[in-house]
């Protein structure tokens, strides 16, 4: 028998014997493509959880440092150039109503109280207003610095966000009389003025509020940089705010808002004050 | 289409009864006769000759088992195919190879029993008898060595094992096969 004789007998081998080894053949490579694309996908889904897992971590400390640089740079930006800078109008209202009036907002106010000690005042406004702003030049200072850093925060959405006319009109119910002293006049000792708004003032800044209530006492003009505005409540607790010019500010006493006074807007405000 | 459905055709003498096995296991049967002959225009004519042959066969016969029915077909018809050709044009695919090896079986220096020969039927029950009685491991491997004639490399392939592992086992088998014929009276 040679080698092709028993080649050409193997060739009538059964039907059923060929198909059950084809079958098997068929059945491990299925076996084994599931194998494979079990495989395939417990790494995919490893390496997606992983690659998750790194970018949140990144995320986290890119964000971390970002903000720290961001505070940081408004710092040393704010404390280079003086808390006092030209074109800044920041505000800084301090006391809630010890009765109760005030709104959400009491609480942070109050918690500021308790850090600063120095933003929230309240005064006698006739007697004690030059002192009360003499002491809080320091911490108002202090404050347009921490507002500053607050800046970063919200500077990338100033658009739409309420503007300082508005935060006003928004509470100058709360107000029956507003005044104002200048950094450089507070520095000098002298007394806070307590103009009379005019009624060219009056009408702009009602436009400017857009609800056309009449405005209690308001504030007088000034061109120095920073102003420093005491407002009285009727209980004659006063808040101070200290306004920047043409900077975007968030209010520590108001969460949420943040107010930017516009060239436009300090041209408004400032025809109240003549 | 389903099997039974082309095996229908073919007793309905309906011609889209190659159409569709064409179809379904053209490049199938290809490949078996490709294994043999080592040739793509063999391998296609060798085509063209199995769905003539299953044409032929169907009726009477109704394969339970269609593709293996076209395989052994294919492989049978490359095999006449291969050996038709003069030995200076031989050489294709695997077959040289696996010739080699079967001849550790069958090429006994001439003390092959001519009874045993003369029953031919026989012999070809008893190879049934082995391969169906190896371990299903061996048996596939055996299968796709000498009767589809594969490359020792794509079986490995195909098995997810090494190339010498194969050859290991496909070398025992032989043995197996060389005694199991002995026993049997076909070789002495």
């Amino acid at each position: 028998m040679k080698a092709e004789d028993l080649f050409e007998a193997m060739g009538e081998l059964d039907e059923e014997l060929i198909a059950r080894s084809e079958r098997r053949v068929r059945s491990g490579t299925r076996r084994k493509r599931e194998q494979n694309s079990l495989y395939r996908f417990a790494v995919i889904a490893l390496s997606t959880a992983a690659a998750v897992f790194i970018l949140l971590m990144a995320r986290d400390l890119i964000g971390t440092r970002g903000t720290n640089g961001t505070k940081g740079s408004q710092l040393v930006s704010q404390e280079a150039d003086g808390a006092q800078e030209e074109n800044a109008l920041v505000s800084e209202a301090a006391a809630e109503d010890a009765d109760g009036e005030a709104e959400g907002s009491a609480a942070d106010a109050g918690d500021r109280e308790t850090e600063a000690g120095a933003v929230m005042q309240e005064e006698d406004r006739k007697n004690e207003a030059p002192e009360e702003a003499q002491s809080a030049e320091g911490t108002e200072a202090d404050s347009g610095t921490k507002a500053a850093g607050n800046i970063a925060a919200e500077a990338g959405s100033p658009d739409g966000e309420k503007q300082a006319v508005d935060l006003m009109g928004d509470k100058k119910g709360d107000y029956v009389s507003l005044e104002y002293i200048s950094a450089e006049d507070q520095a000098e000792g002298k007394s806070t003025t307590v103009p009379e708004y005019t009624p060219e003032g009056e009408e702009i800044l009602s436009r400017a509020f857009d609800n056309g209530k009449p405005v209690p006492s308001l504030m007088a003009k000034t061109g120095d940089p920073v102003y420093y505005v005491f407002l009285t409540r009727e209980n004659g607790k006063v808040d101070t705010i200290t306004f920047y010019e043409n900077t975007y500010v968030s209010m520590d006493n108001y969460p949420g808002v943040v107010m930017r006074i516009s060239q436009a807007d300090y041209e408004d405000v400032m025809t109240l004050f003549r | 289409m389903e099997d039974t459905e082309i095996i229908d055709l073919y007793w309905k003498r309906d011609e889209r009864a190659i159409e569709e096995t064409d179809h379904k296991y053209g490049k199938y049967c290809h490949t078996v006769a490709y294994n043999v002959l080592g040739d793509h225009e063999d391998s296609r004519e060798c085509v063209n000759d199995t769905w003539l042959r299953a044409w032929k066969s169907m009726p009477p016969q109704r394969p339970s088992v269609l593709r293996a029915f076209l395989a052994k077909i294919a492989r049978n018809l490359a095999f006449d195919r291969y050996r038709a050709r003069s030995a200076s044009k031989r050489g294709g695919g695997a077959m040289e190879a696996v010739l080699d090896e079967l001849a550790e079986c069958a090429d006994l220096s001439g003390k092959w029993n001519g009874e045993a020969l003369y029953a031919a039927s026989e012999l070809k029950e008893a190879i049934n008898r082995f391969v169906g009685e190896l371990p299903e491991r061996e048996g596939d491997l055996f299968i796709r060595r000498y009767f589809f004639a594969e490359e020792i490399s794509d079986i490995a392939k195909r098995y997810h094992m090494t190339e010498n592992n194969v050859t290991v086992i496909l070398s025992r088998t032989r043995k197996k096969l060389r005694k199991y014929l002995t026993e049997g009276g076909f070789i002495e």
